[in-house]
């Protein structure tokens, strides 16, 4: 047992690689929140009246809130007035193409492995690249034009596509839905856009990449995509920050809606800055997604490997409206050190013979606490209603937790509802096994993670997937239990 | 906003705690003073609660309720016997609206049994030794109530070594009262080491009055002791209890529960379990089937404060008409307690398009070298088997009792005693039957 | 190539092995039979560093190497390795996938590089006939599911594909059914050459008629009581392991 403790503690940490910081000149508001910085945000991005109005109910909206305390993490209060709620990389006022994107900028994602540059691409993945407030690059959009899937940064599609963005900001997720969720509707400054039309199968897949650089920032952007009729894409998200010694805020807000017969396939790679091994710094990722399957024979697919930030706490979503829709929510939650997350999904089946699956793969290391929160709920008249959950938790030490929290909400006689979960470790003999074939203890542990969580990384695209089983080693090297 | 009807129970519970003769058990001063001050701060809870977030007791406690004096009661052995499982094979011990009646209960031999009042005066320093020491959760608003205001219930002691011979019957008759009562009542159960005890307690109506019951049992069950502790319920359509039993098990001890409810407006059983020392044993099995507009609700909590322990939890529930049913099964395994095993299983069918289920099975794990796993299901008879059946010949509404019941027994299986376990399956024929007749 | 000298071992504080001794030369064949609790199964786990095995005394010298300095991982990367009496189950890891991985471990350990892809591919099919096992089997997850035939069946498979020096086969035979067995012997005699030798254990008689023994030992109470060619496996069938034990007593009196 001592032998298997100081082989853990041998292992583990290994430098996070993002760590970095850019020495960029930043454009920033000074700290602080008031109806003044809405008013701010929104005349520096030239936004119409509506959308300053609807930023200030938000704001006036927050106002009256108090931070929720029901979830499974602890966190020192937060002072918003200690927040630099706008930052942007000065440069100049509108770029026509990629060479006028600042060079460092380009070193930065270069350097984060995600280039800019169409010709250097290997594989045909749209980027949108969001460094602290702003967008600062999307690759193949005249391609993307051909076909007539618009894919660009939120504030372009505000000044570009109002209708579209009016009709549906909000639509999913509401100012007033959560504390975080109206933070970000009063102050969100930037993020992607993407409006995939009837019967169109997006060509490639579409990507995000976000970056926090410049410091005592909170980041706050919103994700907005639209599958109309028999529309398909597939979109991938990543994010890195440097590494500081303070928390910072990451509350982003990602809407979903498919109408008939369409599908969005959304994957996430989350690693922000986790924090130290003493559990200093790192990213609080505070994020509200949620999907509406409006269309009948719709669906919508979440993936998340989540594997970096010092707290996450988000539950992608799905409602599932239109009959015959179907809902998918695949994770992996990998904690070590004094990391914590609560996460889950909520699949919310209204229409009829909807279905939902839920595969959670939890990790838990070192001083961590990872926590699986879901609900299904089968309103009345979502008949023939069908879900099956999945909730295995892997603990590796004795001085980390894991948790599991399902409620399940049946209304309807007509539904199938199952959930399982379980909770072991790594065991001793899988592990001499593997030694006895010649494999190292770490090298065995990894080997076995990503068997755990295989269910989960197969619903990723396949560079997505190699990253993250890259990542999962990283994030527990040493954990042996 | 509270109504007018809780202020005035409110009000009663208020002129209880001022008018209480202190002298009945001045020991307890301290704690009930504590129980009463939750209680007067927090209230009842409300849907807000997540412990009661599916259980609106602000309903259940609309009602004209009339807290209960415990007058001494006439009472006719002739009426009762009806109620009896089986006078033979079990003793007998009686209790009329929570209050023991010794002299119609049987006389056990190497148990001292008596009513709270008299442990309090006759075996003082265990009394105090267990009384409200080992709850598993902090008050809440019926625990801190009941430690308030109790003063009536059943001790039972069984001393190191006893085995007590036959399962002892504990039959709870309520409503012999004129008004709807609602009434508080404590046991006090103690196994000391290596002794063992059966249990099997049911609660029944004696008249069509309603009652609401706030019943708060502790179990101690020494090193090496046995417990096996069936529960029933089956009262009528209007009455509501509230059933808080809080076991308590030391090294290599072993506990067997059954939870059955069939009958009632709105019941809420708290099942609690801490293992505090090495190589303890839980079992948990329970059922409830809801009809009308019944609602149960079955909480359980098994605290895995030590290495291993075993547990296995199983509930089941048959949800029909309008009935609700809640499942809020939690697990937690403390830091330390390597080697656990805990199982926790929760199986629903839903027979009607207004019945509902609401589960959520929870498990909270802090060491590593563990086993745990928990399952919930919601779903329907098998069709194809139902139809099955009919092409044997059998009637659909005989078929699908047929069915049901078969769910159920899984459940009833585990219940050892063989004459409790005929008079269940008779009870849930009889009850399938009033729902399924042409 | 493997000189074991006076092993005495225990888990936690019960001795199972007593002293043994015991010379295995390349191209040999070894046998290792005895009742059940004899310690035949610990003597496995032990030359192959299974924790929780304590060595208190004796020594073991593989190819001139201290055995007992290595790790588990150095041991097989060394060429030793150990049929389990029990595969153990990896969900999510096929044996392809984990099979790639030891070997390239192992050839790192040797200083070699990475096997390539299409080698390896055509190495797992010659391997594959050998033990007549099917590439879907290969394709799912390690042990997991699999029948006792089958699981016993990719040890051989995974023997086969690792080439070691010492093959200790713990308990191969037991649940196998005549045809499973058969198809696991013929899989070991294609391995055997004159430069690797075999470790067999077993309780039965019956494996030793299709895997033919240089040598067999009795195992008893920790220590090897008797030792013989073929003919003492056939004696052990036939007359039970009373006879020997009574000789043991006998000599101890």
């Amino acid at each position: 047992m001592a032998e298997d403790n100081k082989l853990l503690e041998s292992l583990t940490q290994s430098e996070y690689k993002y760590g970095f910081v850019t020495d960029i000149e930043h454009e920033s508001l000074a700290p602080g929140l008031t109806e003044e910085t809405v008013r701010f945000i929104s005349a520096t991005k030239n936004e119409p009246e509506w959308l300053l109005e609807w930023r200030l109910n938000a704001y006036r909206h927050w106002l009256t809130l108090t931070t929720p305390t029901w979830q499974n993490v602890k966190f020192p209060v937060i002072n918003y007035q200690d927040i630099i709620f706008y930052s942007a990389p000065k440069q100049k006022v509108k770029l026509n193409s990629l060479d006028e994107v600042d060079p460092e900028l380009l070193k930065t994602f270069e350097k984060l492995g995600i280039s800019l540059d169409e010709q250097k691409m290997l594989s045909g993945v749209a980027v949108d690249a969001v460094f602290d407030s702003v967008s600062v690059a999307t690759t193949f959009r005249e391609k993307l034009h051909e076909v007539g899937v618009i894919f660009c940064s939120m504030s372009e599609a505000v000044r570009e596509h109002p209708d579209l963005v009016k009709k549906y900001l909000g639509s999913v997720v509401p100012f007033t839905d959560n504390y975080f969720a109206a933070l970000n509707s009063a102050v969100f400054s930037d993020g992607s856009f993407c409006f995939i039309p009837k019967g169109v199968r997006c060509p490639m897949e579409l990507s995000t990449y976000f970056r926090i650089n410049a410091s005592n920032t909170g980041q706050f952007e919103r994700t907005l995509i639209v599958a109309e009729d028999s529309a398909y894409v597939s979109y991938l998200e990543g994010c890195t920050a440097p590494m500081r010694d303070e928390n910072q805020l990451h509350a982003a807000v990602v809407e979903l809606i498919v109408l008939d017969d369409a599908e969005i396939k959304y994957s996430t790679v989350q690693n922000w800055y986790p924090g130290d091994k003493d559990g200093k710094g790192g990213i609080y990722n505070f994020v509200t997604k949620r999907g509406n399957c409006l269309g009948k024979n719709s669906k919508i697919s979440w993936t998340q490997v989540e594997t970096g930030s010092a707290i996450t706490w988000k539950y992608p979503s799905v409602v599932l409206k239109g009959d015959n829709s179907i809902g998918e929510f695949y994770s992996v939650a990998v904690t070590n050190n004094y990391q914590q997350a609560d996460t889950g999904t909520k699949m919310i089946h209204v229409g009829k013979n909807t279905r939902s699956r839920i595969v959670s793969k939890g990790i838990s290391a070192g001083f961590s606490q990872n926590t699986y929160r879901g609900q299904v709920k089968v309103l009345k008249r979502a008949s023939g209603a069908r879900n099956f959950s999945q909730c295995d938790s892997l603990l590796m030490g004795d001085t980390c937790g894991a948790h599991t929290f399902p409620y399940i909400e049946v209304d309807n006689p007509s539904a199938q509802v199952e959930h399982e979960a379980t909770t072991s470790k790594i065991g001793e003999d899988q592990l001499f096994y593997c030694n006895q074939r010649g494999i190292n203890t770490e090298k065995a542990v990894a080997l076995i993670v990503n068997g755990y969580c295989k269910d989960v990384l197969n619903h990723l695209p396949m560079e997505f997937a190699v990253e993250a089983q890259k990542l999962l080693a990283i994030s527990l090297e040493g954990s042996v239990g | 906003m509270e109504t007018l009807i809780q202020t005035t129970l409110q009000n009663q519970f208020i002129a209880a705690w001022q008018q209480a003769p202190i002298d009945v058990m001045p020991a307890l001063n301290a704690e009930r003073t504590k129980g009463f001050e939750f209680f007067m701060e927090k209230g009842f809870p409300t849907l807000k609660d997540e412990e009661w977030k599916y259980t609106n007791i602000q309903s259940a406690l609309k009602k004209n309720w009339v807290l209960n004096a415990h007058n001494n009661i006439e009472i006719d052995f002739n009426d009762i016997k009806q109620y009896i499982i089986n006078q033979e094979e079990h003793h007998l011990l009686l209790l009329i609206d929570g209050k023991f009646y010794p002299e119609y209960s049987s006389k056990i031999p190497g148990a001292h049994i008596c009513s709270l009042q008299e442990a309090y005066q006759v075996h003082h320093e265990l009394f105090m030794q267990y009384f409200s020491k080992q709850l598993s959760t902090a008050f809440n608003a019926f625990t801190a109530l009941n430690t308030a205001l109790a003063n009536e219930g059943l001790f039972i002691y069984v001393p190191k070594n006893t085995i007590i011979n036959k399962p002892i019957e504990i039959l709870n008759l309520n409503g012999f009262e004129e008004e709807d009562v609602f009434t508080h009542s404590r046991n006090l159960i103690i196994i000391e080491s290596s002794a063992e005890l059966s249990l099997l307690q049911h609660s029944h109506s004696f008249q069509e009055n309603a009652t609401f019951t706030n019943v708060v049992s502790e179990c101690f069950v020494g090193a090496q002791g046995k417990l096996n502790y069936h529960t029933l319920q089956l009262e009528n359509a209007d009455s509501c209890t509230v059933n808080t039993v809080q076991i308590v098990q030391e090294k290599d001890s072993l506990c067997n529960t059954s939870s059955i409810t069939l009958g009632g407006k709105m019941v809420r059983n708290d099942l609690n379990f801490r293992l505090v020392d090495k190589n303890c044993e839980s079992h948990l099995y329970g059922l409830y089937l809801p009809a009308g507009k019944e609602h149960f609700d079955h909480h359980t909590f098994v605290d895995h404060a030590s290495p291993n322990c075993y547990s296995n939890e199983f509930y089941k529930g048959i949800m029909m008409e309008q009935g609700t049913a809640v499942f809020n099964g939690k697990i937690i395994v403390r830091e330390g307690a390597q080697k656990t095993n805990a199982f926790q299983s929760n199986k629903n069918i839903l027979l009607s398009s207004e019945a509902k289920i609401d589960t959520k099975p929870q498990l909270e794990i802090f060491a590593d070298d563990v086993k745990c796993s928990h399952g919930a299901t919601v779903g329907q008879l098998d069709e194809e088997a139902l139809f099955y059946l009919q092409s044997r010949g059998i009637g659909k509404d005989k078929a699908y009792a047929l069915l049901v019941s078969a769910f159920a027994q899984d459940v009833l299986q585990q219940i050892a005693l063989t004459t409790y376990k005929t008079y269940l399956e008779n009870l849930i024929e009889h009850k399938l039957k009033s729902m399924f007749k042409d | 190539m493997l000189s074991i000298k006076n092993l005495q071992a225990r888990v936690e504080e019960k001795e199972i092995l007593k002293g043994i001794s015991l010379e295995i030369g390349a191209g040999e064949v070894h046998a290792i039979m005895g009742p059940n609790g004899s310690g035949k199964s610990t003597l496995a786990s032990v030359l192959a560093g299974r924790g929780g095995y304590e060595v208190t005394s004796g020594s073991v010298s593989f190819n001139g190497k201290d055995l007992l300095d290595f790790s588990p991982e150095e041991r097989a990367q060394e060429g030793v390795f150990l049929a389990f009496q029990y595969p153990v189950e990896i969900p999510g890891v096929s044996t392809t996938n984990f099979m790639r991985t030891a070997i390239n471990e192992v050839r790192n350990y040797r200083g070699q590089d990475e096997i390539e892809p299409g080698d390896f591919l055509k190495m797992m099919k010659e391997k594959m006939q050998l033990v007549e096992i099917d590439q879907k089997l290969l394709s799912r997850s390690l042990n997991e599911g699999f029948s006792g035939g089958e699981k016993k069946r990719n040890e051989i498979f995974q023997m086969a594909m690792l080439e070691p020096k010492l093959g200790i086969l713990d308990e191969t035979d037991s649940g196998l059914d005549i045809d499973a067995l058969r198809i696991v012997a013929n899989g070991v005699n294609k391995l055997k050459t004159k430069d690797n030798a075999f470790i067999v254990i077993t309780h039965y008689q019956r494996l030793l008629d299709y895997i033919v023994p240089d040598f067999v030992h009795v195992l008893y109470k920790g220590k090897i009581v008797k030792s013989g060619t073929k003919d003492l496996a056939l004696e052990l069938e036939e007359k039970g392991y009373d006879w020997i034990i009574k000789e043991v007593q006998a000599a101890a009196v």
